[in-house]
């Protein structure tokens, strides 16, 4: 194990978890946001699929990912992981987003009055007033994706291992390489440690109105 | 309107759904990855296989045992933490998040921390053991004790965020209710069993299942700290699932168990939300 290799993985598991993050807080904000505001019998059942989706054991998806990554010649690439952290990311961004947008005033109508047009009365006036839990999604749904363990380890065996396979593969059949393994584990707890530090209220405020949701 | 409703659902369909099918449809053949052979259609030998087999069972026992005792002990720790902490005081802004760290930690350091801690040899165990004269011993080496340093790791992992979602139920309780409890005349202790806890109920609830479904699913710190071992004593099910599928790679089988443990907790959370709907006429 050398240098080179962790800095490798640092830079997957970021790049991972930027893209991650980017593509489900684009979507989850756009269902979470039809989900909360249209009610109809599209939107319930949706509600329900995400529910749904939400608890499936990541386990039960890694031979079809495992096999349809390996027929695409996707294996070992970032991209693979990307498309396995999105099946558990995006549903949580959907669900975090749609309650934010459920408490959000109702002020689309009163901006359309306004000479609004309705793309932009969403983002110049309801985002602006759930930015707070948007952030609290966004952080979520980055350390979902950076403490992943299970999607990186079956889908990555050099080039696209993450931070998290790398402290795994420490731990070997003659023994425990104690030393650069909590090296490692010391580099993957520093997002987590600064989100709590800095925003760590906002990230309470965040798990509850995502478990706690009806 | 509905295009943005529509590429999330599309999206979902593809990367999960479709993966998900795919899944079933594995389970129903002989599919061993390693092996050149095409797949054989099975039936449902791979299930009648599994369900015979006394190592499926002795998993879903271990499994049983670590859910309910872990998540029991993270509702009661959690709960009596957040009794003690919910009320605003000097500070309660920096350390009420300050919890959250444990929780943000991946499984997998956190699964090798406890690793480190109960070594016999240079772990914080070998002192605890001195402090109570007794002789070191490796609690992860031990078939009857590996189970509860995998539930010591998760518990310390999971509470905080128990402690958090509870924080959140008991704050919401309004003052009023609690003062006219005061006022009529109700101890502390009466007030907790006839006002709060009444009213923490669904939350409770809610926080239990969302801990049971995420405790089900433990795989990290198995792998870091046991790898099932010794023997089968911590062989959860996604890690038999997991070995079964890429360590014999028979991933037909594997499949199969996977969709049974799927549909287990499908039918833990409809008769959950079947009694939730009774509680509420």
């Amino acid at each position: 194990m050398k240098e080179q290799d962790i800095l490798n993985g640092l830079k997957n598991s970021l790049i991972t978890a930027l893209v991650v993050t980017a593509i489900s807080m684009i979507l989850g904000t756009s269902a979470g946001y039809v989900i909360a505001r249209y009610r109809s019998r599209m939107t319930s059942i949706a509600n329900v699929f995400i529910l749904f989706t939400r608890t499936i054991p990541a386990i039960i998806l890694t031979f079809p990912l495992f096999i349809i990554m390996q027929n695409l010649n996707l294996r070992d690439s970032i991209t693979s992981v990307v498309i396995a952290h999105l099946t558990f990311c995006i549903p949580l961004a959907i669900w975090l987003a749609s309650g934010f947008f459920e408490q959000a005033p109702q002020l689309e109508e009163a901006a359309i009055i306004d000479g609004c047009g309705r793309i932009s009365a969403f983002f110049r006036v309801i985002v602006p007033t759930v930015t707070s839990g948007l952030s609290a999604t966004a952080i979520l749904v980055f350390l979902e994706s950076w403490n992943d363990l299970l999607y990186a380890l079956i889908l990555t065996n050099r080039e696209a291992k993450t931070l998290p396979v790398y402290i795994v593969s420490f731990v070997t059949p003659v023994g425990v390489d104690w030393g650069p393994m909590f090296a490692t584990a010391v580099i993957i707890m520093i997002p987590s440690t600064i989100f709590v530090l800095a925003v760590g209220k906002k990230l309470v405020y965040g798990l509850s109105a995502g478990a706690l949701k009806e | 309107m509905w295009i943005l409703l529509g590429i999330p659902v599309g999206v979902l369909i593809v990367i999960l759904i479709y993966p998900l099918c795919y899944s079933l449809y594995i389970s129903f053949f002989h599919y061993n990855f390693l092996d050149s052979a095409e797949p054989v259609f099975a039936g449902l030998a791979n299930y009648a296989d599994v369900l015979t087999r006394s190592e499926f069972w002795q998993s879903m026992g271990v499994t049983t045992v670590f859910v309910v005792l872990s998540v029991g002990l993270q509702m009661v720790i959690g709960f009596l933490l957040a009794l003690l902490l919910y009320k605003d005081f000097r500070g309660a802004n920096l350390l009420r998040p300050a919890f959250l760290l444990p929780y943000v930690i991946p499984a997998t350091v956190v699964g090798i921390m406890w690793k480190w801690m109960l070594n016999s040899d240079y772990g914080i165990l070998r002192l605890v053991c001195e402090w109570f004269n007794i002789e070191s011993f490796s609690i992860l080496g031990d078939s009857k004790f590996a189970i509860y340093g995998l539930i010591l790791a998760d518990v310390w992992h999971m509470t905080p965020l128990v402690f958090i979602l509870l924080v959140g139920g008991l704050q919401s309780i309004p003052d009023s209710i609690l003062e006219a409890a005061t006022i009529d005349g109700s101890n502390g202790r009466q007030k907790f069993f006839y006002v709060i806890l009444p009213m923490m109920r669904k939350v409770v609830m809610v926080t239990m299942i969302y801990r049971i479904l995420g405790a089900v699913k433990t795989f990290d710190k198995v792998l870091a700290m046991t790898q099932g071992g010794p023997g089968k004593s911590t062989q959860l099910v996604s890690w038999l699932i997991y070995s079964e599928g890429f360590k014999s790679y028979d991933f037909g089988s594997a499949a199969a168990m996977s969709y049974i443990v799927l549909v287990v907790i499908i039918v833990f959370c409809v008769m959950y939300m079947k009694f939730q709907a009774e509680d509420k006429e």
